[in-house]
């Protein structure tokens, strides 16, 4: 016989007794980590993260928009997860600012905005957001040694994002994990399939960190410590190892990997997506169960 | 290859199968209960402790050092009491537990079977093992491995019962406490 305990519930509570979140700007930091709401008392023991990959970039500090959009939810009774994908050319209600492609409400409002805006699209209450740019993507995979990852076909990008990788599992350097998740032109349906990508990279991580945390638990605070030591964040020292710990429980493999449903369109000028009308009930069950 | 390893896979999952239907029948009593501390005279395993300073990403300083120094003992003595609460003194483990650990975690605890059943008695543990890593920026986290192993009397009949976790620890109004684990126990045949 044999009984397993996770305390992890326990967890959720990190998230609710915390400050008010101060604004940061959006250019300053490439990685930045913050609240959406103020006070966050989750009831239901779901946690919503917008994870935000910004083109903050040397030589474009300021002029940014989002490459990649993410939902990351975990429901910490079940422990399973999932990674809502959106293209960066969803066209979309920007609250405030009118219709627009989602990337843009990052250069118009800041990664809150962003996560407003998730929020508006889906329906799904957002806890946080996280941020990174170019630099501190390439600083933070080199500082906890690449990531191992199937890729799935070959991707030869040499003039957008340098990307120069052939199928099958292997491991990624920085450059080269900051090349496959921009790389988008090798592909027929460019921007739908390496927003899936991403999510796949982000999968890639989870599983290293959850192998790296089961083998010693300590592992998390080089984890934690690599974050801190390339972000300036909201969140306090112990919301960070709380989340940490939290993440390093769930299994990549409870984990969905979904990328919205769109089709093709034109606003003036502009190549659009339109989000499909059955992306309701990916969002409905996203919120509902905080899993794919 | 596939047709060497397919017929293997099917026995081993045959007999993984059995073995969990065989020791779901005999539920043992293990988890938390309550009783009398076990008694003083019976001769404990000692705590090997292994306690280190987590590595942070620019290395250990000697006020990282220092940090370590001045939280060792208590993050330590936090642990060894809950256990000790545990497997030894169910009689204290309320207590324990409320200073030991957050509210939310204790819940779980409470809610669990982790620990020693007041139907077992004579407990003599034969492992206690510890390693954790503290948090030496600014010394207010940790994260710990433990395991246990225990003989025991159950009902007049002997059992042996191994637990392993893993224990996350901040420190907060200058206390220790546990804020999640990880735990897993069982009985050995």
């Amino acid at each position: 016989m044999k009984r397993r305990v996770l305390a992890l519930l326990a967890l959720v509570g990190i998230v609710s007794a915390v400050a008010p979140l101060a604004t940061a700007p959006v250019s300053s930091s490439p990685l930045l980590v913050g609240r959406v709401h103020a006070r966050y008392q989750p009831t239901d023991g779901k946690v919503f993260v917008a994870i935000i990959g910004s083109d903050a970039r040397e030589g474009n500090p300021d002029n940014v928009n989002a490459d990649a959009l993410h939902i990351a939810g975990i429901n910490t009774e079940t422990m399973k997860g999932g990674i809502l994908n959106f293209p960066r050319d969803s066209w979309v209600t920007i609250p405030g600012y009118g219709s627009g492609r989602i990337n843009e409400a990052l250069h118009a409002g800041g990664p809150e905005l962003v996560a407003q805006t998730l929020e508006s699209v889906t329906g799904i209450r957002i806890d946080y957001w996280v941020m990174v740019g170019f630099e501190d993507f390439r600083n933070i995979v080199s500082a906890l040694g690449g990531v191992e990852m199937d890729i799935p076909q070959d991707v030869y990008d040499p003039v957008g994002s340098g990307a120069n990788l052939k199928a099958g599992v292997q491991h990624l350097q920085a450059h080269e994990a900051l090349s496959y998740v921009r790389a988008r032109k090798p592909f027929p349906d460019g921007d739908i399939t390496r927003t899936t990508h991403q999510a796949d990279f982000l999968l890639a991580l989870l599983s290293k960190l959850r192998r790296q945390v089961e083998y010693s638990p300590t592992s998390l605070f080089r984890w934690t410590a690599t974050t801190r030591r390339f972000a300036r964040f909201d969140l306090s020292a112990s919301e960070m190892f709380r989340l940490g710990v939290l993440a390093s429980q769930v299994s990549p493999r409870d984990v969905g990997n979904v990328t919205v449903p769109v089709s093709y369109g034109m606003v003036g000028a502009a190549s659009v997506v339109f989000i499909s009308p059955e992306a309701k009930e990916i969002y409905e069950r996203f919120e509902e169960n905080g899993s794919l | 290859m596939k047709k060497t390893i397919w017929p293997l896979t099917v026995a081993l999952s045959v007999a993984a199968l059995s073995a969990v239907w065989l020791l779901a029948a005999d539920r043992v009593s293990i988890g938390a209960g309550r009783g009398a501390a076990v008694d003083p005279a019976i001769p404990q395993a000692a705590w090997e402790v292994k306690a280190y300073a987590a590595p942070t990403a620019a290395g250990i300083n000697e006020a990282d050092k220092a940090v370590f120094a001045r939280e060792r003992e208590d993050v330590v003595d936090t642990i060894q009491r809950l256990y000790e609460a545990l497997f030894l003194r169910p009689d204290a483990l309320d207590k324990t537990v409320r200073a030991t650990m957050t509210d939310a975690a204790s819940k779980v605890l409470a809610a669990s079977r982790i620990g020693l059943h007041d139907e077992v008695e004579d407990v003599r543990t034969t492992t206690r093992f510890l390693k954790v890593g503290i948090q030496v920026d600014d010394g207010l986290r940790a994260a710990a491995v433990v395991r246990v192993q225990a003989n025991a009397l159950r009902r007049s009949s002997p059992i042996t019962v191994w637990h392993r976790a893993q224990l996350w620890l901040e420190k907060e109004n200058g206390r220790w406490q546990v804020v999640a684990f990880d735990a897993e126990q069982g009985r050995l045949p």
